[in-house]
């Protein structure tokens, strides 16, 4: 099954003084790697434990449920394909750039470095939620009349962060706003009609009042 | 899939709002976004798809012995395991420099090149099978630096580039020798630009489902250039192009790392057909860098000479770019960066000598001002130095050497329309630049600097004797007007801006519009959202196919009210007779008379850059060669915290010509995003290799600014009206970006005293000069 | 996308609880708000069978005023710290350094005992399993020797924590839960200058919470080093208390962070007490840190901007409690 590739010219040689940067030491270098030295070790991929699943309730959105979630499961791999609420988004390895950002209890939580059973008995709430009766909320029709989405691919990460700020800000000025989304990142808008997409939706809800 | 196929309840207030040209139109596909409802590549139900996965090279530059799949084929769940056997056509973006595999044959180049893939029943199994690969390799040695890559002895990474120099351009506009001759003023100086990466919000991800019945493949990938996956599946995997579908989904931004085929998608390819199913491959954040694709590593050595009045007299340039382990765009961003030093400014003479270098690292590419930034940060940085040498106001010797459109530049580029001394006008005044230059005090200063960008390169990748861009729009019983388009939204609007084009043409209700994209199984052909050239291109296309089916209307609307063609009063929802404007009828009339006797009307507009506006004949004159380019001004004020190294950016205020805003608040969304992006590489962006490893392939070791470290932006629109853009438009999203490095090195001049030459302008840079300044201040103490 | 290991859940009521269950599972660990330790576990970083929770802990997230002294369990989220009105009116280092960790959804979750016993950090460690395979591993994961100081036994991961500088500048003590009971010693003890075990708890043991003097004569100030304004780690970061009494100085703690693979008190600042802060006394806190400071090349920064900058800072933060005394 191994595969053989055509070598280099028989004469070739290598440069005179030539030291590899690898830091491989050089003896190994027309060895065979042994298995696991490149990925993963192979021992780890196999799990030291077993794959535990258990029951796992809490509400998504408004609605009670119950499902058999893997003991290591994250929140955003629970919410993505487990509840096929694929709004939230995987933007980074890991806690870097808020895309996955969901409320919890009305706590603004990155999804991607929450595990998905510790926030059982609790409410969770995606950006799937947010439209009320059919209607968008003001915050998502501010961010969609402001052009706070270019991409969109932050944009729901943003507007939960931004809705987690209002339930306890309802009227933050534009450095609250900044300061409350300090943990997510846009690569498209320079963040200019983010601010003014919330404060917006703040004054939306002024009017409403 | 990613049409806006709703028609989503508006408020009164927007309801009654223009949706033609000119209005601040919401994105046609924005409620999806904010929904959370637009599917992205990796949101697609993919029920029982294969999960796939690459291992990358951990070597930096090494021939490929072997590599030993079969312990990993074994395990069970795993249903392939590819390797560069499965594919031994290159592939490239460019026709003439394709050189990369979609899996290592012979030889790896980079650390993170693939070197095999695996498709397995759930990722743990993937994992598991990755690490049971072995691989046999013969390292050599290799190259991480430019200098490097073209010592004496160097190995060659290709065997048939000399040097390792990948691209070579010498060439010469105007008199340069004379130019200096009769120039008062020259000076030269070296600039140096990291290597910077596009970091496009979404990661990489494809699906592939291969029918094994029909041997036919779909992929759904997060591509700017549909139409070049498409080509390079075919020639990748030995297929015809019409067994081959490519669906381009919701694609979170791109900005240059997706407007060529990149190996994952042709890697996800080769698994389906080798699995004979279908395969997910979800790339990490890490990967995406990997790729990269970005802007390379430059070194610029730029030479200028100017009156003592300020006009520029000569311009020489020297440049190298570390490009990466294979050639990509590589060619093209080498070229536009001796090529677009000019379109801007009267500049007599041009003397451009130009180095694309492959190293053992990741592959450049094109990003977000394609081959000018690093030029354009040079050039405006040394013309602000000079022009203090000569005491003329920065803005001032800008003023100096303005063009006059019409046009054509030394190097046979056309400049049909040219706002770049109004943009000067407003930044001058909204900045209150003659108050506040040089008057700001202590780590308070103010920057400025000019930039532009092609409306779409007028010379196509493909010589097709296809337009340029092509565009349908049908029409069935339903009285729904569908737009078919190829061209890629990925978040910069085009899909708003053709829908508002066509709204504005027919004059119809903009909710009878559909539009749907990048289907290659239903759409026509575009080549790609790359070089700002969809608004030009395909707007122009949108309008010509518009107008188009407004003539077939108004044929069946005279047919239908029995009068003459010109007789017709166009009213878009309806037509009435202009000699009786009681007899009128709707546009669902119009319609069941258009389709009498034909059935569903599909009409096509097409747009292509007429043969003068492709170059002059001379050598490289067909390079940057454009039918508008967009103009760009920009003042820049910075706090600065010496002690700590810290610049503070407290506000931009720029002005665009992009000819004609087709959407105002688009366009100021698309300058704050370039201006933005060009702070980043001005003050934190930057990959880092170690021995070829790169060391930053995250989203906290390579820094993309904050919300808080981001300033407001304000952005005024200049309105040229070019003679060939839809409506007047020209692009306006790559333009300023490239003003703002040298803005900002500026006024952290202004504030600070010293010119950074060197981007990124880091906190360690400033600290270290903080240092010297406070050493050399005691030295002159103690003497 | 990185698949975690495969581990078991466990989510105790009481921290007695907990005890129990991390003693019968030998390879398990705690985690609190899981920022910094769930991408690190999809890294690869660690492998536990086990994983216990403590966000069930109700013990461990009350924050109490007893006596002349503010009580803070460790499962206390750092956003609730930041906004505590006993700390923002009388610990301004503590509420600076606790709203400047990483983002602002981080800090809803993070906790206080999270931030005191975070991982150390490098720059060729925390990277995912292939690149570190690529590199041959390193001694604080999977592989020997140090990839920082080529020849070294010893392993120089930074510590990067915000809230200990600030709360050991604020003279704390930290309370204890093993399985010999509970212990109270001052913060400063829990750690150790070694990037692999960086924490002197033994195994098992639990950071139940801390306990910092309420003492208005001191003032205080926390400030990091970073290179964006928020989501970064700290590259540097000072924290100074500060007594004034008229014209004198007569208390004087500085506390580092990020140079280190511990957080750092400065010692020799009681030569300063009892004399106004002059020129010279600003000059020996910039000598004293500057002796203190092990800034190695653990971060993409370089370590001469490290090391000056926090200098940079104890002088400044200092000249400004000092000032706002007066």
């Amino acid at each position: 099954m191994a595969r053989r590739f055509r070598r280099l010219p028989a004469d070739f040689v290598l440069p005179a003084g030539y030291v590899a940067p690898h830091i491989f030491e050089p003896a190994s270098k027309y060895e065979m790697i042994p298995p696991g030295t490149v990925g993963r070790p192979a021992n780890r991929c196999e799990g030291k434990g077993t794959i535990v699943k258990s029951i796992l309730r809490l509400k998504v959105n408004g609605r009670s449920r119950e499902d058999a979630v893997a003991e290591n499961a994250l929140l955003i791999d629970y919410l993505r394909e487990g509840v096929g609420l694929t709004g939230t988004k995987q933007g980074c390895d890991g806690g870097e750039c808020g895309a996955c950002t969901v409320l919890v209890d009305g706590q603004p939580r990155l999804a991607c470095s929450t595990l998905a059973h510790s926030v059982a008995g609790r409410e969770v709430e995606t950006v799937e939620s947010l439209s009320h009766e059919g209607n968008i909320s003001r915050l998502q029709r501010a961010f969609h009349e402001q052009l706070g989405a270019q991409c969109g691919f932050c944009t729901p990460g943003m507007i939960m962060a931004a809705e987690g700020l209002l339930r306890g800000n309802p009227a933050p000025d534009r450095e609250q706003i900044r300061a409350a989304l300090a943990g997510n990142l846009c690569r498209c808008t320079g963040y200019v009609k983010i601010v003014d997409a919330v404060a917006a939706a703040f004054r939306t809800g002024e009017a409403a009042q | 899939m990613n049409a806006p196929d709703r028609n989503f309840k508006l408020r009164p207030a927007a309801n009654k709002a223009e949706r033609g040209v000119g209005a601040r139109t919401p994105l046609v596909d924005g409620i999806e976004k904010v929904t959370g409802t637009a599917r992205y590549t990796a949101d697609l139900p993919a029920n029982g798809a294969l999960v796939g996965k690459i291992l990358r090279s951990p070597y930096a530059h090494a021939e490929l012995l072997e590599v030993d799949i079969s312990e990993a084929a074994a395990l069970p769940g795993v249903r392939c395991v590819i390797t560069g056997a499965e594919c031994d056509t290159p592939y490239g973006v460019i026709p003439i420099a394709q050189n990369e595999y979609p899996l290592a044959r012979e030889r790896v180049r980079y650390i993170g090149e693939p070197v095999a893939a695996v498709a397995a029943v759930d990722e743990a199994t993937a994992d598991l099978a990755l690490s049971r690969i072995r691989l046999r390799v013969r390292e050599l040695p290799a190259y991480f630096k430019a200098a490097d890559a073209r010592g004496a002895n160097a190995v060659l990474l290709h065997d048939n580039k000399q040097g390792n120099i990948e691209r070579e351009v010498h060439n010469e506009f105007g008199d340069t020798a004379a130019g200096f001759a009769a120039a008062d003023l020259v000076r030269e100086e070296t600039y140096e630009c990291a290597e910077v990466h596009h970091a496009m919000m979404e990661p990489n991800a494809a699906l592939a489902a291969w029918d094994t019945e029909r041997g036919h493949l779909t992929l759904w990938s997060v591509t700017q250039v549909p139409y070049y996956v498409h080509l390079t599946l075919a020639q990748c995997m030995a297929m015809d192009p019409a067994h081959i579908r490519v669906i381009k989904p919701f694609v979170g931004g791109g900005f240059g790392h997706r407007v060529e085929p990149l190996n994952f998608e042709i890697i996800c390819g080769l698994l389906a057909r080798a699995a004979r199913g279908t395969v997910r491959l979800l790339q990490t954040r890490e990967e995406a860098f990997l790729t990269h694709r970005g802007r390379p590593e430059t070194q610029i050595r730029l030479k200028l000479g100017l009156t003592r009045d300020g006009r520029m007299t000569a311009c020489q340039a020297d440049i190298v770019q570390r490009g990466g382990a294979y050639g990509g765009y590589g060619l093209v961003t080498i070229l536009y960066a001796g090529a677009l030093l000019n379109g801007i400014y009267d500049l007599p003479a041009v003397k451009y000598d130009g180095y694309r270098v492959y190293s053992n690292t990741p592959p450049c590419g094109a990003m977000r001002g394609h081959g000018t930034v690093n030029s354009r940060f040079a050039f405006e940085s040394l013309l602000d130095t000079m022009a203090a040498e000569l005491n003329i106001d920065p803005i001032e010797i800008r003023r100096r050497n303005l063009l006059r459109a019409p046009t054509d530049t030394i190097n046979g580029l056309k400049v049909m329309s040219y706002g770049l001394g109004d943009c000067l006008d407003w930044v001058e005044k909204a900045s209150d630049w003659k108050q506040r230059h040089g008057k700001l005090g202590a780590g308070k200063g103010l920057g400025m600097a000019c930039s532009h960008f092609v409306s779409g390169s007028a010379k196509p990748v493909h010589f097709t004797g296809q337009p340029h861009a092509t565009i349908a729009l049908r029409l069935d019983f339903d009285g729904a007007i569908t737009i078919l388009t190829g061209a890629a939204d990925i978040g910069q609007g085009s899909s708003t801006i053709i829908s508002q084009i066509v709204t504005e043409v027919l004059g119809v209700d903009h909710r009878r519009l559909r539009l749907i994209a990048n289907d290659s199984a239903i759409t026509p052909k575009d080549n790609g959202s790359y070089s700002s050239r969809v608004t030009f291109m395909v707007g122009n296309a949108a309008a010509d196919a518009a107008r188009k089916l407004k003539a077939v209307l108004l044929a069946a609307a005279a047919r239908r009210l029995k009068i003459a063609d010109a007789e017709v009063d166009w009213f878009g929802e309806g037509a009435a007779s202009t000699l009786d404007p009681d007899r009128h009828i709707p546009f669902e009339e119009i319609a069941e008379e258009a389709l009498v006797g034909v059935g569903m009307l599909t009409v096509n507009g097409t747009f292509t850059c007429p043969i003068e506006f492709q170059g002059g004949k001379q050598r490289g004159g067909a390079v940057g060669s454009t039918m508008g380019f967009s103009y760009a001004a920009q003042a820049v004020e910075v706090s600065v915290d010496p002690d700590l190294g810290k610049i503070r950016v407290d506000k931009v205020w720029a002005a665009i010509d992009c000819g004609f805003a087709i959407n105002p608040m688009s366009v100021e969304g698309q300058v704050q995003g370039a201006i933005w992006m060009g702070m980043g590489q001005a003050m934190y962006e930057e990959t880092v290799y170690e021995n070829g490893r790169h060391r930053a392939t995250n989203m906290i070791d390579y820094r993309v600014p904050t919300i808080v470290d981001s300033p407001e932006i304000e952005v005024h629109i200049v309105e040229s009206m070019d003679p060939n853009g839809p409506f007047g438009a020209k692009e306006a999203s790559e333009g300023p970006l490239s003003g703002f490095l040298s803005a900002l090195a500026a006024a952290v001049e202004d504030a600070t005293g010293h010119r950074y030459r060197m981007l990124p302008i880091t906190p360690e840079k400033i600290f270290a000069v903080r240092q010297q300044q406070i050493a050399d201040a005691n030295q002159g103490t103690a003497l | 996308m990185n698949a975690l290991p495969n581990f078991q859940y466990l989510r105790p009521a009481t921290a007695a609880d907990a005890l129990r269950l991390r003693a019968a599972n030998p390879t398990s660990q705690y985690i609190a708000g899981g920022t910094d330790l769930l991408p690190n576990l999809r890294r690869g970083l660690a492998s536990p069978a086990a994983v216990i929770d403590l966000g069930a802990i109700a013990e461990l997230t009350e924050i109490a005023e007893q006596g002349n002294a503010l009580r803070i369990g460790s499962g206390v989220s750092l956003a609730r710290i930041a906004a505590h009105p006993a700390v923002t009116a009388r610990l301004p280092a503590l509420a600076q350094a606790a709203a400047s960790v990483a983002g602002p959804t981080h800090r809803a979750a993070a906790t206080l005992g999270g931030n005191l016993c975070l991982d150390t950090r490098c720059s060729y460690y925390n990277q995912s399993e292939a690149w570190r395979a690529g590199n041959n591993y390193c001694m604080k994961r999977d592989g020997d020797g140090c990839r920082v100081a080529k020849k070294s036994k010893r392993c120089y991961a930074a510590f990067s924590g915000d809230v200990a500088p600030a709360l050991i500048a604020l003279n704390t003590e930290v309370e204890i839960l093993g399985a010999d009971g509970s212990r109270r010693q001052p913060l400063i003890e829990l750690y150790r200058d070694d990037g692999m075990q960086w924490l002197t708890l033994a195994p098992g043991e639990l950071v139940v919470a801390v306990t910092v003097p309420l003492d208005d004569a001191w003032r205080s100030a926390y400030e990091k080093v970073r290179v964006r304004g928020a989501i970064d780690f700290p590259l540097a970061g000072v924290a100074v208390a500060l007594r004034r009494e008229g014209g004198l100085l007569t208390g004087l703690r500085i506390a580092l962070t990020g140079v280190s693979s511990q957080p750092l008190a400065i010692d020799g600042l009681n030569a300063l007490l009892g004399k106004p802060l002059d020129a010279a006394a600003l000059d020996a806190i910039s000598e004293q840190a500057d002796l203190a400071n092990r800034s190695m090349k653990t971060t993409l920064v370089d370590v001469l901007y490290r090391r000056g900058v926090s200098l940079v800072l104890a002088k400044r933060l200092t000249q400004r409690l000092w000032d706002a005394v007066a």
